[in-house]
């Protein structure tokens, strides 16, 4: 795929999220006025909780001007969010030739997000007898996510992120091969501990399914490869990436999270 | 909307896994190299074969008026010699012209049903007896396009005479004491001017001795240039005429008063 395809696909994705999320998002605020949780003064701008400066000062919250008070946003962490990819673990038993894993992290600043992510992954292809390519490397990702969902009681989350991954890895490969002109050749090639770095533009959803346990999907758009030289062969599959040819490439994670909470959520922030 | 939206999510996520290659012209081992004139144009080379050491291919074999030619690169080597048999610019010297290039060459495994590919790039020429080399691009693209221009300096010194009616020559003697011998039938000859002077003659001599020889004297204008240091300072002709006084051929026409490397017909003369 071209990268205008798949810049494309990205904001096409995008779009699906986000109307989803519009799809959803009614029924929520509806549902959010009935269920005792949406009750609790915390999670409510109309109701201020006992924290905010109005109960503080004693005042009914029944106050003469409710919408006059303003909650700022506090951008202290609240909780450390921990998960896995499950498509990385479930690949391996319909694709012999993928291994790999993937941990995901990502801790709030508010609807800001700063985003970890490590794995490894393993290729092996074999070609006809022709050439056997195998591969195995480790990867990581720091970056940002910025949610919009700024009034959802439960932190649920569509987010547009950036991602800076760096991977190291080596590749071996045994080839013969047939030229019409020159005739044939074997060789067994290495390239040992190759650096590479890119950068992807993220999106996604993150779903609080049930107490402590979210559900997500991030879709990235990973551009800008960038490898040392390697003078034995080129390399084929960079972990955490995908095809070393390509200018631009997708990746799509499917996500188990557990929240972990550091400290109370504060109400949702109102404004003027 | 939400059905459409679920749509679109399955449909990204189906097509973001066809991430096959096209087996399709995967190597770009053909590298292009174009003939060209230094100050001119396109060159023309008419080809007996290139050759290149690791193979008994000769390439191109045959091929004439070629302006360009493309030949492959050695997937298992990083340089490689082309000896180019042949004659370039319609002027036969018998002698073989070299080309030597050093390369990178890196496999790269591409899929389990393309296998792999030879990538190849940074083509640069170590050595030559061509007059001057030009990289365009040092990759080889696929569609094959000009990665090298191999120049050679401009003769000056080609006088292209056209016969209306065909003649047999059997010899034709020019300078005092020098006679080539032809023993053909013409309807056109290239003739070397003497750049020394200002004028050149030539002696037909006819195959059939009961025609006379006839004279052909030429006078012109010589101006020196420098084209480029490997070409040193050379004389450019202009302001050709035909000699009346001096030559005995009937109605000749000048078509071109300057000399054109690619020849282009200076005079038609009907014996």
């Amino acid at each position: 795929m071209s990268s205008r395809a798949n810049i494309s696909l990205l904001f096409g994705l995008v779009l699906a999220a986000a109307s989803v999320v519009q799809a959803q998002d009614p029924k929520k605020t509806q549902d959010s006025k009935t269920t005792p949780a949406s009750k609790n003064p915390p999670s409510t701008s109309a109701q201020p909780s006992k924290n905010t400066p109005a109960s503080k000062n004693g005042k009914d919250t029944k106050s003469t001007e409710p919408d006059t008070t303003i909650i700022k946003p506090s951008y202290l962490p609240t909780g450390v969010r921990v998960g896995t990819d499950l498509i990385s673990l479930i690949r391996p038993s319909f694709d012999d030739t993928f291994k790999g894993w993937e941990i995901n992290a990502d801790v709030d600043f508010y609807r800001y997000f700063l985003a970890l992510d490590y794995g490894h992954w393993e290729r092996e292809w074999e070609s006809e007898g022709q050439a056997k390519y195998s591969n195995s490397g480790d990867y990581w990702r720091v970056g940002a996510d910025v949610n919009f969902l700024k009034k959802d009681p439960d932190r649920n989350m569509f987010f547009l992120g950036l991602r800076y991954a760096r991977s190291k890895f080596s590749e071996q490969m045994l080839v013969t091969s047939t030229d019409p002109v020159f005739g044939t050749d074997s060789d067994l090639l290495r390239n040992d501990n190759v650096p590479a770095s890119w950068v992807e533009v993220t999106t996604g959803l993150r779903v609080k399914i049930w107490k402590i346990f979210w559900l997500g999907y991030t879709a990235r758009l990973k551009f800008g490869l960038n490898m040392a030289d390697t003078p034995e062969m080129k390399p084929s599959d960079v972990p955490g990436y995908g095809r070393a040819d390509k200018d631009s490439y997708w990746g799509f994670n499917y996500q188990l999270f557990i929240r972990i909470p550091t400290r109370k959520t504060p109400p949702l922030p109102t404004f003027k | 909307m939400k059905r459409l939206s679920w749509f679109v999510f399955f449909s990204i996520f189906t097509f973001s896994c066809l991430d096959q290659p096209d087996c399709y012209q995967l190597n770009n081992n053909v590298m292009v190299i174009a003939f060209k004139i230094i100050g001119g144009g396109t060159d023309v080379y008419n080809l007996a074969g290139v050759s290149t050491p690791g193979t008994d291919t000769v390439f191109l074999a045959g091929a004439t008026g070629s302006s360009s030619v493309k030949l492959p690169l050695n997937p298992y080597a990083t340089e490689i010699g082309y000896t180019f048999d042949g004659y370039y610019g319609g002027i036969n010297t018998g002698e073989p012209k070299h080309l030597d290039l050093s390369y990178k060459s890196l496999v790269q495994f591409v899929s389990e049903d393309c296998g792999e590919r030879y990538v190849f790039s940074d083509i640069a020429p170590t050595s030559t007896d061509f007059d001057s080399i030009r990289i365009l691009n040092s990759v080889p693209t696929q569609p094959p396009s000009s990665n090298l221009e191999i120049y050679r300096c401009p003769r000056t010194n080609i006088l292209y005479v056209d016969f209306v009616a065909d003649v047999a020559i059997d010899s034709i003697k020019f300078g005092p004491n020098e006679r080539v011998p032809v023993g053909a039938t013409l309807s056109e000859i290239w003739l070397p001017l003497n750049l020394l002077a200002d004028s050149s003659t030539y002696i037909f001599n006819y195959t059939d001795a009961s025609f006379p020889d006839d004279t052909l004297k030429v006078t012109y204008l010589r101006t020196t240039k420098t084209l480029s240091p490997k070409c040193g300072v050379q004389n450019f002709i202009s302001k050709l005429r035909y000699d009346t006084l001096n030559s005995s051929f009937t109605t000749p026409t000048l078509k071109e008063d300057s000399i054109y490397d690619l020849p282009k017909i200076n005079f038609e003369l009907t014996r």
